[in-house]
């Protein structure tokens, strides 16, 4: 591969995966203002959660498309629980004083990666693709010389499909309507009769099926492991700041814009190896953007209300 | 002048659709309401005056639930007969009172039109599209603007959305919290019209005004708080009319 195709296919790969997490820190700051550090152990836990199915319950005879949509509804589950155990019983406070959230979420998220640690497994597992083949990419070679398996493609495709989906769901359905109404004024939609209590719990639920849905998508490429909680979790953090927290397109683009600064790096600079400088130059540009764009590229600007 | 609190029924002896009994509130050591009394009848407009920090708004948020932090609530709030004083705002919107709260809070990103929309949330009904309809004719503005972000409307056609948006609840009681507050003189009257309007619909409405006079003069029956307590009550013509009242609120 050439270095140009090698550093757009991890873009359009890694880009959509960090994008997709960071789609579920927005979700749940844009209704409870509020940053969910577990977001990134729930990719994990739905990674083994996945790998677990897969290989010990079913032993390797069910279709993945099953495991995936079980696996989607537990991680849906599992964020609602963060939600129930670790936001909820804190009651109604000021999330800009008030920050114990940070410890109750940090805090679950390293209990639910020991729990996959006791019970399921301490190492490495690698999840087979969901598809072997795709009609239309049999071949696993494209013109100039790509090579793209049929996971890459899903890791493309799926994430978009997704983000389109729900944005359509927020600007059609009454539910989308009730969830906008809560994220942009959580009083005055309750005064319309919308319960925010209820929309938060739709806000953590979504998160954690995406984070999931993440877990496996990435699995083929990165295999199942431990640290991808703390890779995914902080660079799909970044990718929704990025992009403004609470903006859906805002996450997928600002997912794509670090693995691109990652991969670029990668390839091109004047030292020996690249890996040490991605982190280096993600930061970099974190920072820059932040200092231009305090809320982000496309994060509205927070208006303080008196 | 009658006590505060026994303000006389118009609808005959049916009981209130609202009554509030020895309300207090505390804001952790400060208290915002101390045994307040407050009764509205149907098809009355019922006001509550009084200076800034006297408790009006806070009167209007307990009774529409709109929780509040470190807010601690004591007495009872009964609307159309149930107890309602522990229920979450949005219970107490489904049962028919629509709050329209001070500073308009209309949903600065959405459309005019989504805005009255989510008014009628709580609707399943046929008839919201022709009661949509019959907001276009009753604020001519808003037809005007349905597909304009509402964030970026005037303070007076926001207070209309906010006004369109609460009576898109279809509401059988309106709350209505310093609907002049930051509009220019012109705009205030088109507000009181609409007021006046709704009045003569019959819609039962308590209004929370710091514009005294105008209060008076489209209200049924006044209270007047002073710092956290209700001072003064009766007929608005009678409060009206009152020298004590006119000086300390009508500015003459």
């Amino acid at each position: 591969m050439s270095d140009v195709t090698q550093v757009v296919v991890y873009t359009l790969t890694i880009g959509s995966i960090y994008g997709l997490v960071g789609f579920g820190y927005s979700l749940i700051f844009s209704t409870t203002r509020i940053v969910n550090f577990a977001q990134g152990t729930l990719v994990l836990v739905g990674g083994y959660l996945a790998w677990d199915l897969y290989a010990n319950a079913f032993n390797g005879n069910a279709a993945l498309p099953i495991v995936l949509i079980l696996v989607i509804l537990l991680s849906a589950l599992i964020g609602l629980l963060v939600d129930l155990i670790g936001v909820a019983p804190l009651g109604r406070f000021d999330p800009r004083t008030n920050i114990s959230w940070l410890v109750t979420t940090f805090g679950l998220g390293i209990v639910a990666e020991e729990l996959v640690r006791r019970y399921i497994s301490d190492s490495s597992q690698a999840l087979p693709g969901l598809v072997k083949s795709l009609p239309l990419f049999g071949r696993s070679r494209l013109p100039f010389g790509v090579a793209v398996s049929a996971s890459d493609v899903l890791l493309v495709v799926v994430p978009i499909v997704v983000v389109v989906l729900l944005e359509v769901v927020q600007a059609r359905t009454r539910l989308g309507r009730a969830f906008r109404a809560v994220a942009q004024d959580r009083q005055a939609a309750s005064l319309m009769g919308i319960n925010p209590t209820a929309m938060v719990m739709v806000a953590f639920a979504l998160a954690g099926a995406l984070a999931g849905l993440a877990g496996i998508l990435v699995a083929p490429r990165l295999n199942v492991r431990f640290n991808i909680s703390v890779t995914l979790g902080v660079y799909g953090f970044i990718a929704a700041v990025i992009g403004g927290l609470g903006s859906t397109r805002g996450a997928m683009i600002g997912g794509y814009l670090i693995a691109f600064v990652e991969a670029f790096t990668g390839v091109w600079n004047p030292f020996s190896s690249g890996e040490v400088y991605k982190p280096i130059a993600v930061f970099i540009i974190f920072i820059a953007v932040l200092a231009v764009r305090p809320s982000g590229l496309f994060g509205k600007k927070i208006v303080e209300k008196v | 002048m009658t006590a505060p609190g026994s303000g006389t029924p118009v609808a005959g002896s049916a009981p209130p659709l609202l009554s509030v009994r020895s309300l207090s509130v505390r804001y952790g050591a400060a208290q915002a309401l101390r045994n307040v009394d407050l009764d509205v009848y149907e098809g009355e407009i019922v006001t509550v005056i009084g200076g800034n920090g006297a408790g009006k708004s806070t009167t209007l948020k307990t009774i529409s639930g709109v929780g509040e932090m470190l807010k601690h609530v004591e007495g009872s709030i009964t609307f159309q007969g149930t107890e309602i004083r522990r229920k979450p705002a949005y219970r107490i919107a489904r049962m028919g009172m629509a709050h329209v709260p001070e500073g308009r809070r209309v949903f600065p990103e959405s459309s005019v039109e989504e805005n009255l929309m989510l008014g009628a949330y709580r609707r399943k009904d046929a008839d919201i599209g022709a009661d949509l309809d019959a907001i276009y004719v009753r604020f001519p503005i808003l037809a005007e603007r349905r597909h304009q972000q509402a964030g970026l409307m005037s303070g007076g056609e926001q207070q209309m959305l906010a006004i369109g948006r609460g009576l898109m609840a279809k509401p059988s009681f309106l709350l209505l919290d310093e609907p002049s507050l930051g509009l220019a003189p012109l705009i205030v009257e088109q507000v009181f019209a609409a007021i006046r309007r709704l009045k003569a619909e019959g819609l039962t409405i308590l209004l929370v005004e710091q514009l005294a006079t105008k209060a008076l003069a489209v209200a049924d029956r006044a209270y007047i708080l002073e710092t956290g307590s209700v001072v003064t009550s009766g007929p608005a013509s009678e409060l009206a009319r009152d020298p004590k009242v006119r000086a300390a609120y009508l500015g003459t």
